[in-house]
């Protein structure tokens, strides 16, 4: 029984790095943008099924994790030039608005490209199969997700941390018309922060793909947290606390379904409430 | 937002208003293809104006309506059901659940503002769902209620009419509806509705002022929610169903999906145009906004 427990907060450590990835772009957004994206979730999902076409016209899973990201990236970069740019001077409220209205278009042309059905994609070749220490059993696909998407965080922070991009992201964050006076064409730096983030929605969907599917539909029965509930309880424009509050989620879920399958989204989004009720900027957020 | 004062309208303006709302409400059965459709339609406007109190004239994204309307609408089904209540009893009853609810969530969301504000409304709005799909003795889970009474209009004993005919609900939803709007245009007009519009524009300054902002927020919640909650039983009564996952017109059937309806009333919401909370007309664009 506590094999399964361990099993389980494993299981949700998988997934939790998957939210990590989508948490840790929206939050960038947020930080430097001060930009509310409510879209997110739709491009997690357009890169699921983007993953999905790849894999079924090459049958290679590592082409879809190149080229998926990319995809979603470069609309997102587009939608950005064209409409994201005449937004961000307005409240949170318009954006949320603007941007809710992305999301029921990307996912409505989802269901009409592959329909309402679900698609599976087949967990790649390499990484089928479990690791088997003593009685203990692990999907190597899972211990892959935790590897890649840890890699993939550590890069991330070195180039927020390391490179010149990244330090005009976090000066940006500080003061967008300090950097913008300096000389910076910030617009650009706007641009490509913002496909930048969704691009790594783009690939956590296609790191999601292989374990649920892309399902065009959240339901009881498919829990799929909302991205922006991840980076609230984490913190908004928190790294490290989007990467916490992605962990607590996965586990919490993953530990939900063996407990009580359908209280899952409850205790999220209870805890969400709690947490902006008792503690409103995250866990490790800021004022 | 200063350049056009909302207030007072002219006479003539709202009364020309008023004109075209029956204009619209008499000629909406005979262009849409059927009275059940164009019930449908007024139902999901009515939602759409309680809405408009909290988004257009007091600047509250809620994304808690779906709770309100669901409430309203199992609240309505459960009296008619168990206690055989008649039409306006159970509609009362789905205006107070709906009412209580909106105190519950707005007492609670309006302690955050902005983007905070939103994402407990969310909350709400998903712990809701978890409740109505776990309590399935009452609400019948999945499955949801069957067969949801549709009551004649009657005193006492006689019965006046049987709302039976899908026409003759119209004009019953449509009745409703227009009191619903002159009602809301008495309370934007008066001094409790310029309150909600100075919170709208600068609630700091409507603090400082000596109005106790939060008060007001409370009880514009309450009204948009009594009349969400009306909306939810009307629209029970209309499919003689009642689920947490059936509010989205059409397609649902297959993909039960409560986000889905939430978001959809939202699109309904967000169609009634720009400038829907600075002019009069905000009241009449939702049901525009629906048709188009």
């Amino acid at each position: 029984m506590l094999n399964l427990y361990l099993f389980q907060i494993l299981n949700g450590l998988g997934l939790g790095m998957i939210y990590f990835l989508i948490a840790v772009g929206l939050t960038i957004i947020f930080g430097l943008l001060n930009f509310v994206n409510f879209a997110h979730g739709a491009f997690f999902l357009l890169g699921a099924y983007i993953c999905y076409t790849a894999v079924s016209l090459t049958g290679n899973f590592w082409l879809a994790l190149l080229i998926a990201p990319l995809v979603v990236a470069a609309l997102a970069w587009v939608i950005e030039r064209v409409l994201i740019q005449r937004i961000y001077h307005l409240p949170h409220m318009f954006q949320i608005l603007v941007t809710l209205g992305i999301a029921l278009i990307i996912q409505e042309t989802s269901v009409m490209i592959w329909g309402p059905v679900g698609k599976s994609v087949a967990v790649p070749e390499l990484l089928r199969g479990v690791l088997v220490v003593g009685d203990f059993v692990y999907p190597y696909y899972r211990l892959f997700l935790i590897v890649f998407s840890g890699l993939v965080g550590l890069g991330l922070w070195l180039l927020l941390e390391r490179t010149r991009f990244g330090a005009l992201v976090r000066a940006g964050s500080e003061s967008t018309e300090t950097v913008s006076l300096l000389g910076t064409n910030i617009f650009r730096l706007f641009s490509m922060t913002f496909a930048l983030g969704v691009g790594l929605a783009g690939m956590a969907g296609v790191l999601f793909a292989p374990l649920r599917g892309a399902q065009p539909f959240v339901g009881p029965e498919i829990p799929r947290p909302s991205p922006s509930v991840v980076v609230v309880i984490g913190g908004m424009g928190s790294f490290s606390g989007a990467l916490v509050g992605g962990l607590l989620v996965g586990v919490v879920q993953s530990l939900m379904t063996t407990l009580w399958p359908q209280g899952a989204s409850l205790m999220i989004y209870g805890a969400m409430a709690v947490v902006i009720l008792v503690r409103p900027y995250g866990l490790f957020g800021r004022a | 937002m200063s350049e056009k004062n909302p207030l007072p309208f002219a006479k003539t303006q709202s009364r020309a208003m008023l004109l075209w709302v029956v204009a619209v409400l008499i000629g909406l059965p005979l262009i849409v293809p059927s009275a059940t459709l164009a019930s449908e339609i007024l139902i999901f406007a009515m939602a759409a104006l309680a809405c408009n109190l909290l988004l257009g004239y007091t600047g509250l994204l809620s994304f808690g309506q779906g709770i309100f309307f669901g409430a309203g609408a199992y609240c309505a089904a459960l009296l008619m059901i168990h206690l055989q209540l008649g039409l306006f009893t159970a509609l009362l009853g789905a205006a107070i659940a709906g009412g209580f609810l909106a105190l519950l969530v707005g007492a609670l969301a309006i302690r955050r503002t902005g983007i905070y504000f939103v994402m407990l409304t969310l909350a709400f709005s998903q712990m809701a769902y978890f409740v109505a799909y776990t309590l399935s003795d009452w609400t019948g889970g999945d499955n949801g209620l069957l067969s949801v009474p549709r009551p004649e209009i009657r005193l006492g004993d006689t019965v006046l009419l049987s709302l039976a005919d899908a026409r003759v609900f119209y004009g019953f939803v449509a009745v409703l509806f227009l009191l619903i709007f002159i009602g809301a245009r008495r309370v934007i007009a008066s001094p409790f509705g310029s309150t909600l519009m100075a919170i709208r524009e600068n609630e700091t300054r409507a603090s400082a002022i000596g109005y106790d902002t939060r008060h007001f927020k409370i009880l514009v919640f309450v009204l948009s929610g009594a009349v969400t909650g009306i909306a939810g039983a009307l629209y029970a009564m209309l499919l003689h169903f009642c689920a947490a996952v059936e509010y989205r017109p059409g397609d649902v059937r297959e993909h039960p999906d409560h986000d889905h309806y939430r978001r959809h009333r939202f699109a309904v919401r967000l169609l009634a145009g720009r400038r829907f909370h600075r002019t009069a007309g905000g009241f009449l664009s939702p049901t525009c906004g629906r048709v188009g």
